[in-house]
């Protein structure tokens, strides 16, 4: 019985196997969720299991023999892995994606700073208390209540633009408290926006980080979160305005939790008049993800 | 050290035997194989033959097919007993280079021999006509060889032609043509090392990414680059196997002609229905491009092929969807994007009908459905029937992810490049007058090379630069033509299609969306 080894056939498989572990591996960590929106996680499920397969159609040549060992080809395989897998890749810096194309960096109208400085990553949140809202997935409908809230938002309420849209969770309208869930702020922000008027004098806790830019007064400040629509490419700022006496002082790209009210200015855009700020821990999901289709 | 393999491949009559005795000359040739599985007008030169040690082994065809079994053993004895310092082996025009390989490459054989050089006789006004025409066994002699050895063209159009059709079977062959003037054994038998370059590029990623934090000391993002590279990379791969997928299955399963059929004859008919197809492609640039190839090579008129690629990216739902919640729940922009979007397609396509590029795919259009030209030689002979077809399908995808996957890896990458980049000096032409403002855009979205669902968020961001107009020719160009797309063109059209592609979609939208922005009065979010 004659031998043969087909070594390009053999260390293509390899690669394809390591490629499908790479995909399948990102997606069940919830490492994907750096890079890419979690709309994707059925599709790299799907990656992974096409390289599986072609890996296994690749070692079943492995009996063949062929004379040219290509290995050109697999390139498309390892670049990739290298990127990804390597000591200083974006996941241990946590996706230092903050670039410093100013003009990128606002969509509500609230600005945005200019320079971006440095990416805030670093500390695991281990605060139990966090983790409560860190479970529902952006993918859940509005119904899910977070941290203890009470009723839904009153159904269809005429928005800005003629459409009707559904408050999202975590609105008392009782008390008129607004508790912003992690996932929930750019809901939250588009709720606002499109019902001037409608929160004024509700009080409001909400989670992001401090941001300042050079047009802002002494006592106002931006608070944001990073919003990614696609994938890291299109990431941007997803801000809300806010007054505070000790504006100035405040360390820029700090996790804060801000109690305050809610309040409608001239030009009916929402601001927060801060009671409060707490230091927060930032929550696991780095990002919000608002187009959950 | 083995004993060298040499192998001639080539037609009948394409000078082997004569290269043979060339090869050989005139020197010591003692403990030299000869074998034969072809027997041609020329002979070899008798007293070759005859020197001490050295034997000269020939068969037939008919041979290799009723005694393959005993002539492998044959072989693998006389190897095996006496030691030789060279084997040459005279292959046979019309036999797979399997064969070969499986005489040779066999694991038993380690400690005696290796393949060391394959050369490929290419006999100008024979080889060019030839293959294609005569079955899958001469190609792969082709892909198999590290040179081609030209000869008996009458000028340098047919050497070119010659060139072309080898190198579209084997990009990796090396083509002499020095039979005529300074015919060096020596040097023809040099080995090439195929594998440099790809240790080579191995060697720079690691570099780069071990230099990582250097280049963020000196001011350079280059991890930022490679965060948007993964980013976009995770974003595209997914797609990118559905379309070859799709691709794959468009050329293995879809009976020959039956596209021609059954699509509308009729070019306006055509191209509704290119637009109406991109409707049902749910899927980013990444996977209409493999598509759009193959539905091509499949007899889709190309006007209408060109409005399914140009539409597909814009008129998905997903990108709708997206455009949608990023301008605010506003209509009017969904309806605006995806109106405009298909008067281009349209329009473009139509400029491929009225004026038919000659010559457009990159391997001529080489029809034949077990000659795919994708390197899956070796499995065509088995496995006839529906498991046949289900592994061919599965291999001629594989093989297509990576040809087009390192276009559309080199595509991100430098679309990487440009987002970190400052792109300040393009942004600030869009304070000026409109026709300026929707250039200074469309160049913005070529540049950045975002997927069709990010544009409108990026547009969005804009909106305080630039007017309503010019984020239209942001969200209408921008899915149609952009870095990544251009190279993955690259992977399957010749250069000049791709830039007629190119420029007449930039020139249609460019017109389309300053047309609309100055009879709408401008566009207001």
């Amino acid at each position: 019985m004659k031998q043969y080894l087909n070594l390009e056939a053999i260390i293509e498989g390899c690669l394809c196997l390591a490629f499908s572990g790479l995909m399948f591996y990102m997606a069940y960590s919830g490492k994907y969720l750096l890079f890419v929106t979690p709309r994707m996680k059925p599709y790299l499920y799907f990656s992974a299991g096409m390289l599986l397969l072609w890996g296994i159609s690749r070692f079943k040549r492995a009996g063949r023999p062929k004379y040219k060992v290509h290995l050109a080809k697999c390139l498309v395989l390892v670049i990739p892995l290298l990127v990804i897998f390597f000591p200083y890749s974006p996941m241990t810096f946590g996706a230092s994606a903050q670039y410093s194309n100013g003009s990128k960096g606002n969509s509500q109208g609230a600005t945005g700073p200019e320079d971006k400085g440095e990416s805030t990553v670093g500390e695991k949140d281990t605060d139990k208390t966090q983790q409560e809202s860190q479970d529902i997935s952006p993918q859940q409908s509005a119904s899910s209540d977070s941290g203890g809230q009470t009723q839904q938002g009153t159904g269809d309420e005429k928005s800005k633009s003629g459409f009707k849209t559904k408050a999202p969770s975590g609105l008392d309208e009782d008390n008129r408290i607004i508790t912003v869930a992690h996932e929930q702020f750019y809901q939250w922000l588009i709720e606002l926006d499109q019902h001037p008027g409608k929160y004024e004098g509700y009080t409001i806790q909400i989670h992001g980080t401090i941001l300042r830019d050079e047009g802002m007064k002494g006592n106002e400040f931006a608070l944001g979160r990073m919003m990614m629509s696609c994938c890291v490419a299109d990431l941007a700022y997803c801000t809300i305005n806010c007054e505070w006496d000790g504006a100035e002082d405040l360390k820029l790209e700090k996790w804060v939790d801000v109690s305050g009210t809610v309040h409608f200015d001239e030009g009916m855009n929402a601001r927060v008049l801060v009671n409060e700020i707490k230091d927060a821990y930032p929550p696991d999901e780095q990002y919000v993800y608002p187009f959950t289709y | 050290m083995t004993a060298p393999v040499y192998v001639v491949n080539g037609f009948l009559g394409s000078g082997k035997t004569r290269f043979l005795s060339k090869m050989l000359g005139s020197k010591e040739l003692n403990k030299i194989l000869i074998l034969q599985f072809e027997e041609g007008e020329s002979q070899l030169n008798t007293s070759l033959l005859q020197k001490p040690d050295s034997r000269h082994m020939s068969w037939t065809k008919e041979d290799l097919e009723t005694d393959y079994e005993h002539i492998v053993e044959e072989i693998t004895e006389e190897i095996k007993t006496y030691e030789y310092r060279e084997v040459w082996v005279e292959w046979n025009g019309m036999e797979a280079f399997s064969k070969l390989e499986r005489i040779f490459l066999q694991l038993g054989l380690k400690t005696y021999v290796h393949i060391e050089k394959v050369f490929y006789m290419a006999l100008a006004g024979q080889a060019d006509m030839l293959l294609g025409q005569t079955g899958d066994a001469p190609l792969s002699q082709v892909a198999a060889s590290d040179m081609a050895v030209l000869h008996g063209s009458r000028g340098l159009e047919e050497e070119k032609k010659l060139k072309e059709v080898l190198k579209s079977i084997s990009s990796s062959i090396d083509i002499n043509r020095s039979l005529k003037k300074g015919f060096d054994p020596k040097k023809l038998k040099e080995k090439r090392h195929y594998n440099i370059g790809f240790a080579a590029v191995v060697v720079l990623m690691l570099a780069l990414l071990v230099a990582v934090p250097y280049f963020q000391e000196k001011g350079v993002p280059l991890d930022t680059v490679f965060t948007i590279f993964t980013g976009v990379f995770l974003q595209g791969v997914p797609f990118l196997i559905i379309g070859v997928l799709l691709s794959s299955a468009i050329w293995v399963f879809l009976p020959k002609g039956w596209l021609e059929k059954v699509f509308p004859a009729n070019p306006v008919l055509g191209m509704a229905a290119g637009v109406v197809a991109g409707f049902f492609l749910p899927v980013c640039d990444c996977a209409s491009i493999p598509v759009f190839k193959s539905l091509i090579k499949k007899g889709v008129p190309l006007p209408a092929a060109v409005c399914f690629v140009a539409a597909a990216p814009v008129v998905n739902p997903v990108v709708l969807m997206s455009t949608y919640y990023a301008f605010n729940a506003d209509i009017r922009m969904v309806l605006y994007r995806t109106g405009l979007g298909i008067i281009c397609a349209v329009l473009i396509g139509l400029t491929f009908f009225l004026k038919k590029p000659k010559d457009y795919l990159k391997d001529n259009g080489r029809e034949s459905f077990t000659n795919c030209m994708c390197g899956c030689f070796e499995e065509t002979e088995e496995n006839p029937g529906i498991r046949g077809r289900i592994n061919l399908f599965l291999r001629h995808a594989q093989t297509e992810f990576y040809s087009v996957g390192k276009y559309l890896l080199i595509g991100i990458f430098i679309s990487a490049v440009f987002q970190v980049s400052s792109l300040q000096w393009v942004e600030n032409l869009g304070g000026f007058n409109m026709p300026l403002s929707v250039f200074a855009m469309m160049v913005l979205a070529f540049l950045l090379s975002l997927c069709s669902s990010s544009d409108a968020v990026v547009a969005r961001s804009l909106s305080g630069t630039f007017s309503g107009t010019a984020m239209l020719g942001f969200m209408v160009f921008g899915p149609m033509v952009d870095i990544k797309n251009v190279f993955m063109l690259k992977g399957y059209f010749k250069g000049k299609f791709v830039w007629r592609f190119c420029v007449t979609t930039f020139l249609v939208c460019y017109a389309v969306v300053l047309l609309f922005g100055f009879f709408s009065g401008g566009v207001t979010i």
